[in-house]
């Protein structure tokens, strides 16, 4: 019989027709597609996470890990009512303009929809225009702004100036992150957290909307 | 010491020797030491004098090859020689309507600059998703291409005889090996696949190998006798931890290294300087096992990477230290010339003992960088790298 913890095992695994088999196998049994997602899905990512932090596991594992996570979540998300759907938070992500460097962010964006934040993904090179369309749109929680280059971390600064020029600087929280970025310039552009990788951006968005 | 030659200081540096001064380079490795056209533009107004002339040195990353009144006015001692475009391939450049400009290389690779951008990245993947019927049926450059060394022989024979630099010579694919397969198939696809289609990658890495191979058979035939160094490339840290376990390293992407390093050395007497960026300590004596001579950038501001008096004790008998000038994330754009003074005489102070130490910067430098603190870090690689051997 399929158990929860075998689930997370595949899913720390990063095999992807295990997974499946699993949720099947938990689906069949009766289990509650919530504890599937909370317990086997984002429990499996639980076990990533840290690894990633301190160094034991490294960006392809946690890439295949976050893929076979997300396989899984497809077959269990359309079997909860949107009721019942965890509200843990929305969160916009997105490279700023003139810098097309994405993998750090696809990273940070897998890590904090298995933290089961929904994510809403917009891409690279996002002007400061497109990321308050994308806002108004959305009504995200927190808006993370990503930046690999010194030469667009500016772009960060002037992106949250245009968010206060809008008025809507107050209706969410805006994190920043990047190889070049750094606490203290999140700081000085007046972002509300910074964090340095993937794991710790799901730990900041959690202590955020707390 | 009485002064030495450019070529013969770069010489003993890469032998583990003291010379006069330590070795400076800028623009010696075309696209790594040098500087983007607009700080380049920025320095030229600086310091008063106006040249027509950029040539741009490595068409992805916008860098110049300086000219010769900045690399004699900062005492520079390395110059870059590289290939030919292939022969059956021309440059288009392409406009979008919201601004960014892209064209193909001779690869099928998509390379594009956002509006405003700075640089050009690797945004199509003609290997994408593909099989390994698809890899057999696709269209390989020809490494043997003659248009690619046309010239080359006499464009180094006329810079070994009439110059005293020490001659850097570049390869295809921007010296990579493992990550022009990312080109091919996309970043995120090529660390999918490193995981679950490992066999796939290895025929890839095969592929590029060959061409490798192939490429320096024709380059060093022409010029082996007139070059000092050759660069090979590729990153394996990101700012914090290796991109990937060193385990899976070892196993897929080492031995490809070591391939080409091996015939390299097989075929001409030159010295290898390695590039990779990144949080990369677990992979230095990798590096020195593959062969590789020298380590550019040395960038001290990723983790574990601060400690320069620690990597010269551990690894500073067996590899050239190629760059370390300066913090470029933090320093030398933020700072003032009087920080980085102090901190160029920090990493010389460090890395300078018994040789094996080329100052440059620590990758290319960008417009963000006020000229005024591009020409005091230049001269503080002077300054210092002269007083470090005065005896």
């Amino acid at each position: 019989m399929a158990t929860l913890a075998d689930l997370a095992q595949m899913v720390f695994a990063g095999n992807e027709p295990g997974v499946r088999e699993k949720v099947q196998a938990l689906l069949n049994d009766g289990v509650d597609p919530r504890e599937i997602i909370n317990e086997g899905l984002i429990g499996g990512m639980n076990i990533v996470g840290p690894l990633f932090k301190s160094g034991e596991m490294f960006v392809p594992e946690v890439l295949i890990s976050a893929r076979a996570m997300k396989s899984g979540m497809e077959m269990v998300k359309p079997l909860i009512a949107d009721a019942d759907k965890p509200k843990t938070g929305k969160i916009l992500i997105g490279t700023v303009k003139g810098d097309l460097h994405d993998i750090g962010k696809n990273l940070v964006s897998m890590m904090l929809e298995s933290a089961g934040f929904e994510v809403v993904n917009m891409g690279v090179d996002i002007s400061p225009a497109t990321f308050v369309q994308a806002i108004k749109e959305n009504q995200p929680d927190i808006v993370a702004l990503s930046a690999l280059l010194t030469t667009t971390m500016p772009l960060m600064e002037e992106t949250i100036k245009v968010f206060q020029e809008e008025g809507m600087r107050e209706d969410f929280k805006v994190i920043v992150g990047g190889a070049p970025v750094t606490a203290d310039f999140a700081r000085t552009i007046g972002a509300d957290g910074f964090a340095p990788d993937g794991a710790s951006a799901a730990e900041l968005c959690r202590k955020l909307l707390a | 010491m009485a002064e030495l030659t450019s070529r013969e200081r770069v010489l003993r540096a890469l032998n583990h020797q003291e010379a006069d001064r330590v070795p400076i380079d800028i623009g010696g490795i075309a696209m790594l030491t040098t500087m983007h056209r607009d700080a380049y533009a920025n320095l030229k107004n600086h310091l008063g004098y106006h040249n027509d002339q950029t040539t741009i040195s490595y068409f992805p990353s916008q860098t110049v090859l300086p000219d010769e009144f900045i690399r004699k006015r900062f005492h520079a001692d390395c110059y870059p020689l590289w290939l030919n475009p292939a022969s059956n391939w021309k440059m288009e450049i392409h406009q979008e309507t919201d601004g960014s400009t892209w064209y193909l290389d001779e690869w099928g690779i998509k390379w594009k600059c956002p509006a405003d951008g700075l640089y050009f990245d690797p945004v199509g993947h003609p290997l994408k998703d593909c099989t390994m019927d698809d890899i057999d049926r696709f269209p390989w450059p020809d490494p043997r291409d003659p248009g690619r060394v046309a010239g080359l022989k006499e464009k180094a024979k006329d810079l070994y005889e009439n110059t005293d630099y020490a001659l850097v010579m570049h390869g295809a694919l921007g010296n990579g090996i493992y990550v022009p397969v990312q080109w091919l198939i996309g970043y995120e696809d090529f660390f999918v696949n490193l995981m679950l289609k490992p066999d796939l990658v290895k025929v890839l890495l095969d592929k590029i190998v060959e061409y490798h191979i192939g490429q320096w058979d024709a380059i060093l035939d022409q010029v082996g006798k007139y070059v000092n160094v050759v660069v090979l490339s590729d990153d394996l840290g990101t700012q914090h931890y290796p991109i990937m376990n060193p385990k899976k390293y070892r196993e897929i992407i080492k031995p490809a290294q070591a391939k080409i390093a091996k015939f390299i050395k097989s075929k001409a007497d030159v010295k290898i300087v390695y590039h990779c960026d990144g949080a990369i300590y677990d992979f230095l004596p990798d590096m020195i096992e593959n062969g590789f001579d020298a380590w550019n950038p040395v960038q001290v501001t990723a983790d574990g990477m601060d400690d320069t008096a620690r990597l010269k004790r551990e690894f500073g008998d067996k590899l050239v230290f190629w760059g370390a000038g300066c913090d470029a994330q933090f320093v030398l754009s933020k700072k003032t010339p009087v920080e980085i003074r102090a901190e160029v005489k920090r990493r010389v102070n460090d890395l300078a003992a018994g040789g094996g130490l080329i100052l440059a910067s620590i990758h290319n430098i960008q417009r963000d960088v006020p000229a005024e603190n591009m020409v005091a870090f230049y001269d503080a690689l002077y300054e210092f790298g002269t007083a470090a051997y005065r005896k």
